[in-house]
């Protein structure tokens, strides 16, 4: 059964008196474990798309199917739990707390779960190990650089186990070599630990590290195919 | 979410900004600490004042000119010229008002005095032996003067302790003379400290006899009030309907609305007080009271700030399991918490100022009496309201909180 199942999804946004469409009807399934990249230019509608997928905005019109359910029959708590437990998000903008540490913008999610407080402090140390800043726990995130406030928001994304990661151009921000590495992590999730992940990008050097690309264009699906020389981030980046 | 951590989660976010907060709260901390004055010294007044009322003896009845004056406006009453030498008389005579253990008829004014280079204004009373015998106070030196003094007009003084320190110094004051209004007063007796009275500050006082002062310093023939204490306490309800009827028949009044006298007992003087203090009380907390809903809003103000600025917080929160419950409680607590604080500083700077007033009150006013009287009731109704404060004004902010989209919030610069 996919995990994400999209039926004639459309968006359109309603300001005063103009009607702006931006998704017109899209037809995907992704499966768990996939690793899918959502690409196409800006305007396309791929971060529309993204909000829809992860619960943050709703669609117009379609259905939408998580875990072959349809999101209107969840109700508000349950979304909540959802977002909480079975997705995690990545932002281009990182959106950590300020003034906060490292171990603590981890936390975050944890203090919205059901998960026993006991297990707290091992989940956290296992999250910040899985992205390689275990020597910056104690850090607060403006003592960070780009690279690195990414990667906790990963690890805050990764903290609660999800089965899906949503990441909306998260090397939008960043240097090459930065971008290179949270990709890195991004495929040794999905390999490893089997975490079906979602990436936006509208790169395609970046989006060739994923199993299967998307292309958006227009607000319909241009092409949806799988990536015949998938790149390891560690090699495609090199110079 | 659990309350720890978002009482944790309230917390820091106040700390992140504390000089906002303080002065957040610096409304809650002026409303609550007046309504804690203004509750602590009312009852700490009401409670001097029946003190003194309760310290004229419940025996004591006064009986003064014209009708019971009907407000603060209606004082003029006070001057009619109805009670006098014959009324003294008649209230005095124990065919008429039976019961009638002393009589002190009694009048005031404010005049300077002096002593070779040294002056001062004030109070000088002109009343007897028996007067001092109601109040129960008696000169520590020297004596009172006596019933033949008041019939020969004898310029002789007792007088306080206050008025012999500035008029004397140091130096003796016995047998020497006071100068008022250009005519000497042998000084025959002096108070040691007693402090207040009856309402009278008895150590800055000067006792003449009543006679002298009407007719020497005032020019008057009549009475501003006439003491009469009861043999007995349960004889003060029938000796006042006895003087009311004496009077009424030598005044020709058969209309008890057109009295040109009345009559006042400690119990009615402690009911009048009591309902005065305590409607001062409530119209002061009320001023307060606004102060408090200033105060609110200046609270939900900084709140809804907050909130804006947080906006994109508030999305990531709810990106990664908030529910609308979880941000309305962070809020809520915010400002509770917020209040709380406010509170608590305001019942401290009010007691700490309550008890200051009342060290003025005591080496100031000379009211030794007065007590540092903290009600619990106010501890309890100030974090109270404060913490309500918190909550009303808070609901609205924390509900614009809750209302944000994710991803508007997410998206918000």
């Amino acid at each position: 059964m996919p995990i994400i199942k999209s039926k004639k999804i459309t968006k359109t946004y309603y300001t005063e008196e103009v009607e702006t469409p931006v998704l017109h009807g899209l037809d995907f399934e992704i499966n768990e474990g996939e690793f899918v990249a959502i690409m196409g230019p800006s305007g396309s509608g791929k971060s529309t798309l993204l909000h829809i997928l992860g619960f943050l905005d709703d669609q117009t019109s379609g259905t939408y199917l998580f875990n072959g359910k349809k999101i209107n029959d969840y109700t508000g708590a349950e979304i909540a739990h959802i977002r909480n437990k079975e997705m995690g998000f990545v932002f281009q903008a990182f959106n950590l707390l300020p003034r906060t540490t490292v171990y603590d913008n981890v936390k975050l999610p944890l203090v919205y779960s059901d998960y026993p407080e006991k297990q707290w402090d091992e989940m956290i140390i296992e999250a910040v190990k899985a992205v390689g800043l275990e020597h910056r726990m104690d850090f607060e995130t403006a003592q960070l650089s780009g690279g690195e406030k990414q990667r906790v928001a990963i690890a805050r994304a990764l903290v609660t186990n999800p089965r899906v990661i949503f990441a909306d151009e998260p090397t939008g921000n960043l240097d090459s070599k930065s971008g290179k590495k949270i990709i890195e992590i991004l495929q040794s999730l999905n390999k490893k630990n089997k975490h079906t992940i979602i990436l936006i990008t509208h790169e395609s050097e970046t989006a060739k590290c994923a199993e299967r690309i998307i292309h958006i264009k227009d607000g319909l699906i241009d092409s949806d195919r799988k990536v015949k020389n998938r790149k390891d981030a560690n090699h495609g980046y090199h110079k | 979410m659990k309350l720890t951590h978002t009482f944790k989660t309230a917390v820091t976010g106040l700390r992140t900004n504390k000089g906002r907060s303080l002065l957040t709260i610096l409304g809650i901390v002026i409303g609550i600490m007046s309504i804690i004055i203004v509750v602590a010294v009312g009852r700490g007044t009401e409670d001097l004042i029946l003190d003194q009322i309760r310290g004229m003896g419940s025996r004591t009845i006064s009986v003064e000119p014209g009708r019971m004056p009907e407000g603060l406006g209606d004082a003029y009453e006070i001057f009619t010229e109805s009670l006098g030498e014959k009324e003294l008389k008649a209230i005095e005579n124990k065919n008429n008002v039976r019961g009638n253990n002393k009589v002190a008829p009694f009048v005031g004014l404010m005049e300077t005095v002096s002593h070779e280079n040294e002056k001062m204004r004030t109070q000088i009373h002109g009343a007897s032996a028996l007067w001092l015998e109601i109040l129960d106070v008696y000169p520590s030196e020297g004596q009172m003067f006596e019933e033949s003094d008041i019939k020969q007009m004898s310029r002789v003084a007792v007088i306080g302790y206050e008025v012999k320190k500035e008029l004397f110094g140091e130096s003796d004051a016995l047998g020497e003379n006071i100068r008022i209004k250009g005519q000497n007063y042998k000084v025959i007796g002096v108070f040691s400290k007693i402090g207040t009275k009856m309402m009278m500050n008895m150590d800055k006082l000067i006792i003449v006899p009543y006679s002298t002062a009407q007719k020497i310093l005032m020019g008057i023939t009549h009475y501003q009030a006439i003491l009469v204490e009861a043999e007995t306490e349960e004889l003060v309800p029938k000796i006042v309907e006895d003087i009311k009827a004496t009077l009424r028949e030598m005044h020709d009044i058969t209309d008890p609305d057109k009295d040109d006298f009345h009559v006042g007992t400690m119990e009615d003087a402690m009911q009048i007080i009591g309902s005065v203090t305590s409607a001062l009380t409530i119209l002061l907390t009320l001023v307060a009271a606004i102060s408090l809903i200033v105060g609110g809003i200046g609270i939900m103000n900084i709140m809804l700030v907050s909130v804006s600025e947080r906006t994109r917080e508030i999305g990531l929160r709810k990106a990664i399991g908030a529910t609308r419950n979880d941000i309305i409680t962070q809020f809520l607590l915010e400002s509770v918490i917020l209040t709380l604080f406010g509170g608590i500083f305001g019942i401290l700077l009010g007691a700490g100022f309550t008890w200051l007033i009342g060290v003025a009150i005591r080496e100031f006013g000379g009211f030794i009496g007065w007590k540092f009287y903290f009600p619990l009731s106010a501890l309890f109704l100030g974090v109270g309201v404060a913490g309500a404060i918190g909550l009303v004004f808070g609901i609205y902010p924390a509900n614009e909180a809750a209302k944000k989209s994710p991803i508007e919030a997410l998206r918000y610069e």
